[in-house]
């Protein structure tokens, strides 16, 4: 038997059901106003804030400390945080410390540690950030906690802080994480740039270089490259005697070196097995402007992989002894094909290609 | 077990009874599935946007990614766009990002887009070397620009719709990433840098998208949006909602899954060597925005690559909404076919051993909530009107349904405009909150059964094996300022 009542409990279910969700979306609405409400209210109080505070910041960068200072409540810290970090950030030299000499003549270190426990984790980072800035032992310990934490910024200030405090512990802890996901090598490269002893860093990527597993090698040169340049020659050198064929280590040291000592690996690198090797070698042969080798290019530029015909072709054009007769006698000597377009596109945008050569050009 | 609320007393024992009961049950049970997916991905979205908006404060924000960043090909299809092009290429000009090269595709289209283009920006043929990697219709030539040397124009025969002409863009297209986009779009400034941002911070990531906006009502001057406004339109409106649903829960809640199966045709970043392994875009297709990325996790899933297709809640991207019922009427069928066609050809990934999440949540949800919803919702007017004919409807009962039905709708959409606030606030006033909360009410009545009737159009056609077109879409300018034009 099939029945309604609207009496049952059927019907009230389902207005109940309507009710909770009627009420939900009101709810909702009402939330979102009293978020926008408070957003306001602290974009106007951050605005006074700033009216106060900027010329003031400003005028201690410029060297003329006001002789009265506004009082700065407990409760506007987070808020003025913002503001002096925001400026603290562009300067160097005397002008940061006279920024930092504020903080400490404001008291705002009293404040830090109970902010450093909020569970507001804007507020917590910005109390860890003025901390980093002061130096302050206080947050040494967090920052080891907080050295894997999800938060980028709060992760990125804690490996900033220990960079600052204890760079020989900090260092190989950086260069352990060299292939984690939340440590792409940018991110290890600027907190490396804080380690205060070169040397001290190029020992520990010596140490790394000659420890680290085939995988992190690729990496590992980039970071070399970028910290210690003037070293990158030997300890890519380190780096190919214990992997004279890896691809990815042999393309990382032509991409990124311009010395001339190279030379012979980029020429061998324009005949390995491995299209992208290839590809590095004929790059490297731009780079370093060698006017030799122009046989290992026209072999190139008749290789079978396309990406490799377009650094052929680039680096036949760049070639110091290449010339636009030169060229345009190549061209000639060519098969229709992909070399041959390759090399008409290259002379295009050297300004070498006449018009009428180029028209019946099409692509493969 | 027997009451059935929705019918009259001593309404039919035996058969008839049980058929009803039955149906009824079965639109019981699917409200209860569509709406509980919905608050689940809602809710996940809640904690995941805090998060993810975190990961945007610029303010403190190390310049790390300036020189590692790579080069972006943004591919801008135009198929008869004269009224749009110039300004569209002159805002994406104008983006903040180290290497990018912009390639305009132009379709074949039959009205004066080469025009525009040569004489806005002095283009010229030259010689390119390129391959087709991808398939698309014949390129006739290549143009470059003497005024922007990263401005290339690229003249094609017509392939019958987008996923062609972005085939011929990445055959063109020569750096490590590229975006695809409708040239009915505008970008923020920024938006490359914040979603490529992604492939350098999560390694592995193949593919990305950003949330995409509604323009309309909104005023764009030299390329640039210089205010943010509810649309004059009460459909291109509704649509407003409509895409705070979509991407501030749906496409959230979706990434945090790791289980997104679109990225929006107006704005996404791909690996071009990744795409090309899969063959490109499928041409002829009508939902190629979603073809591509389900490809790209059937690859993945298949050959045992780890992979990662991510998104960006930031509203990096503006697009002009129909604001008339033809042009309305010919998206939302486009977009059921496209579904359908997709959910079709890669149906071997559904419950598909180590699928994880994409077969075995987002698939499943793919088909039952979205791709069959038009005709469950048919079905169920369809019921209730034979049940309302025979004398056997509940009037009390059914209103209360619909009331219900009503608050859920209202729930998801204020909620959308919870998470609007408390992430990006694009919106200004609490007037628009208003506005908005009101439109949640009014698209019940009316809006929400013409788009399941469009739907259910569309699967109509693509069952009917209609030839699909991409058909030609009417433009609003409104929002470009007189000046730029």
């Amino acid at each position: 038997m099939v029945y309604a009542d609207p009496s049952s409990t059927g019907p009230n279910i389902v207005l109940w059901t309507a009710i909770i969700l009627f009420g939900s979306s009101f709810a909702c609405l009402i939330v979102s106003f009293y978020l926008r409400w408070i957003r306001k209210r602290t974009e106007n109080k951050q605005a006074q804030l700033e009216a106060v505070w900027r010329p003031i910041l400003y005028a201690i960068v410029a060297g003329t400390v006001p002789s009265v200072m506004p009082t700065l409540r407990k409760r506007d810290v987070p808020h003025f945080g913002v503001i002096w970090l925001n400026m603290y950030q562009r300067l160097r030299g005397d002008s940061a410390q006279a920024l930092l000499d504020l903080l400490l003549s404001l008291g705002i270190t009293q404040v830090l540690p109970k902010l450093l426990s909020s569970r507001n984790t804007d507020h917590k980072l910005i109390a860890f950030m003025l901390m980093t800035a002061l130096k302050d032992e206080r947050a040494t310990p967090l920052a080891t906690t907080l050295f894997d934490h999800h938060y980028y910024l709060l992760s990125h200030t804690a490996a900033k802080m220990l960079m600052v405090k204890t760079p020989e512990a900090a260092i190989p802890m950086l260069l352990s994480r060299i292939t984690q996901l939340d440590w792409p090598i940018h991110k290890i490269n600027t907190l490396l740039n804080l380690a205060p002893d070169r040397e001290q860093l190029a020992h520990f990527l010596s140490i790394a270089i000659d420890t680290a597993p085939v995988s992190h090698m690729a990496a590992l040169l980039e970071i070399t490259f970028d910290q210690t340049e003037t070293e990158f020659g030997t300890l890519s050198r380190q780096a190919l005697k214990r992997f004279p064929d890896d691809a990815d280590t042999i393309t990382s040291i032509l991409q990124l070196t311009n010395s001339y000592q190279f030379l012979p690996l980029a020429a061998a690198a324009c005949r390995h097995r491995h299209p992208a090797v290839r590809c590095a070698g004929l790059k490297a042969l731009i780079n370093l402007g060698s006017q030799h080798e122009l046989t290992t290019i026209e072999l190139a530029l008749n290789d079978d992989n396309w990406e490799v015909q377009h650094h052929a072709a680039l680096a036949m054009i760049h070639n110091p002894a290449m010339t636009p007769e030169k060229a345009q006698k190549l061209l000639q000597s060519l098969p229709e094909g992909s070399a041959r377009l390759h090399l008409l596109e290259a002379m295009y945008h050297k300004n070498w290609l006449l018009p009428e050569n180029w028209y019946a050009a099409e692509a493969v | 077990m027997t009451e059935l609320w929705l019918t009259t007393q001593g309404l039919a024992s035996g058969v008839v009874g049980w058929l009803i009961v039955c149906t009824f049950f079965m639109f019981l049970v699917y409200s209860i599935i569509v709406t509980g997916s919905y608050l689940s991905l809602n809710l996940i979205a809640l904690f995941a946007v805090r998060r993810a908006t975190r990961g945007g404060r610029d303010l403190f924000m190390p310049k790390l990614h300036d020189r590692s960043l790579p080069g972006v090909s943004l591919l801008l299809t135009a198929y008869n766009e004269e009224q749009l092009i110039a300004a569209s290429v002159k805002s994406l000009l104008q983006l903040n990002y180290p290497d990018f090269e912009l390639i305009v595709i132009h379709d074949g289209g039959k009205d004066n887009t080469m025009g525009v283009m040569i004489n806005t920006f002095d283009m010229h043929p030259y010689p390119a070397a390129f391959q087709y990697d991808t398939p698309c219709a014949r390129i006739k030539c290549v143009y470059k620009s003497r005024k922007h040397p990263n401005l290339i124009l690229v003249d094609k025969e017509n392939g019958g719709g987008k996923a062609d002409a972005n085939n011929a863009g990445i055959n063109i297209a020569r750096k490590e990433l590229f975006c695809s986009m409708d040239a009915d779009s505008i970008l923020d400034r920024d938006a490359l840098q914040r979603v490529v941002r992604l492939f350098l911070r999560i390694p592995n990531t193949i593919a990305a998208g950003g949330t995409v906006r509604i323009i309309n009502g909104c005023k764009v001057k030299d390329g640039n949006l210089v205010s943010v406004n509810l649309p004059e339109s009460y459909l291109a409106r509704f649509q407003v909602l409509e895409y705070l649903r979509a991407f501030l829960f749906g496409r959230l809640g979706w990434t945090t899954l790791k289980a997104l199966l679109l990225i929006s045709g107006a704005f996404g970043v791909f690996k071009r060597d990744t795409v090309v392994s899969v063959g490109g875009f499928t041409p002829k297709c009508l939902g190629e925005d979603m073809d591509l990325v389900v490809k790209l996790h059937k690859y993945h899933i298949e050959k045992q690559i780890p992979y990662h297709i991510n998104f960006v809640p930031d509203p990096v991207c503006w697009t002009d909404a129909p604001e008339d019922l033809p042009t309305l009427k010919k998206q939302r069928v486009r977009w059921q076919r496209g579904l359908l066609e997709v959910l079709i050809k890669y149906r071997s990934l559904l419950f598909a051993k180590n699928s994880g999440t994409v077969g075995w949540v987002a698939y499943p949800f793919m088909i039952v909530v979205e791709a069959i919803s038009p005709i469950m919702e048919m079905l169920g007017l369809i019921f209730t009107l034979i049940l309302y004919f025979a004398g056997y409807l509940n009037g009390p009962a059914a209103l209360l349904f619909l009331f219900a039905s009503v608050g859920m709708g209202l729930l998801l959409s204020t909620s959308a405009i919870l998470l609007e606030e408390r992430s990006f606030h694009v919106y200004p006033g609490y007037r628009s909150s208003i506005k908005l909360f009101i439109l949640a009410v009014i698209e019940n009545f009316g809006y929400r059964q013409l788009n399941s009737w469009w739907r259910l159009q569309g699967t109509f056609q693509h069952f009917m094996g209609t030839e699909s077109k991409w058909g030609e879409m009417k433009r609003n300018t409104g929002w470009i300022s007189e000046d730029s034009k």
